[in-house]
């Protein structure tokens, strides 16, 4: 597996964990009382910030809110660096 | 106000030069029923719906965002290195000489955005049942799309894009559902 | 995935002087949230990779859609 792929497949888990805060947001926003999905709602927050420090630790942020390291701009990482979502 | 994120909502792979079918997606890139209208219909809407719905008129108009960024990739890799003869053949000669290949919200057919594709009426039940109607009317268009589209990884995409519409057509009409319920029984505070 | 319960047909009326080969059932969609105006708590749900390739955390909203069906 090249460098390329590996870090599609990272950023897919990424896309996978993030997708279910996506879904769990919206029915939570008109089940504002489903205690158990409340819960999984938290949990899956978690996850997906998880899953994110992993490729981030590898790739460097994927937005402003996530602290860039002083390595990753030492090997110069820049936020404005390509590729961006639609050019890979 | 928002945070960009460096990523697509959803993996979109693109594997032919085609600009045809960019010409097509453009429906729902700068079309009536398209992922900008949607994103810019919720959007204003939410300033004056009853506090109950502001949250799914939000996120469903932020996700609306990701999507119409879904589907700029899908025009943009399939143009991307198209000659101009290649474009004219894909009936994208006069998006050419007007705008190259940079991207434009117009439709199918070249008739640019206009705010006359949404509305926001200031009464909750007919703002959500134009959102249930555009969520229908997406789906529909993403059926068209999928019959017409020969690239495997744009069609992907698009069947994910349609399933979304099933669920925030479902989000809007528990909406309604969340309206009904304030029905004026003399409510003691 | 049984589509047919998100699908409707009827049968047009044929004329004798339509240009084209009649179509004689056509096929239309009821997608799932017709059936389901407020979802219910603890349905089933898909892994989170199967939810993103699905395109909804929930089968039961999932109805696909491909020119296999020949719809149009």
């Amino acid at each position: 597996m090249n460098a390329n792929e590996e870090e599609w497949n990272m950023l897919k888990k990424v896309q996978q964990a993030d997708f279910v805060v996506v879904e769990l947001t919206l029915y939570t926003d008109t089940h504002p009382n489903d205690i158990e999905a409340l819960k999984q709602w938290r949990d899956a927050i978690k996850e997906a910030s998880r899953v994110r420090r992993e490729y981030e630790a590898r790739f460097g942020p994927l937005s402003l809110l996530s602290v860039p390291s002083s390595q990753a701009l030492d090997v110069g990482w820049r936020w404005s660096n390509t590729p961006w979502p639609w050019q890979r | 106000m928002w945070v960009y994120e460096k990523k697509l909502l959803y993996p979109v792979e693109v594997t032919t030069c085609n600009p045809m079918l960019a010409k097509y997606l453009m429906e729902q890139y700068g079309g009536a029923d398209g992922e900008l209208a949607a994103a810019l219909r919720y959007m204003n809407q939410r300033y004056t719906v009853p506090d109950t719905v502001i949250g799914v008129l939000t996120d469903i108009s932020t996700e609306e965002f990701s999507h119409l960024e879904m589907l700029a990739t899908m025009i943009y890799k399939l143009t991307k290195d198209a000659t101009p003869e290649q474009l004219e053949k894909a009936g994208l000669g006069a998006h050419f000489v007007n705008h190259g290949h940079s991207l434009f919200y117009n439709n199918a057919g070249g008739v640019p955005f206009t705010s006359t594709y949404i509305q926001s009426k200031g009464d909750p039940i007919a703002d959500l049942y134009e959102d249930i109607a555009a969520e229908e009317k997406a789906r529909a268009t993403y059926q068209w799309l999928i019959d017409i589209s020969d690239d495997p990884g744009v069609t992907d995409a698009l069947r994910f894009l349609r399933e979304r519409e099933n669920v925030h057509s479902l989000r809007f009409r528990e909406s309604v559902e969340i309206l009904k319920d304030e029905r004026d029984r003399k409510k003691i505070f | 995935m049984d589509q047919s319960q998100f699908r409707g047909t009827y049968r047009p009326y044929i004329s004798p002087r339509d240009p084209c080969p009649p179509i004689l059932v056509k096929t239309f969609v009821l997608p799932p949230q017709l059936f389901t105006n407020f979802q219910q708590p603890g349905l089933t749900q898909n892994s989170p990779e199967e939810a993103l390739k699905q395109g909804s955390l929930w089968p039961q909203l999932v109805d696909g859609f491909s020119r296999e069906e020949g719809i149009s």
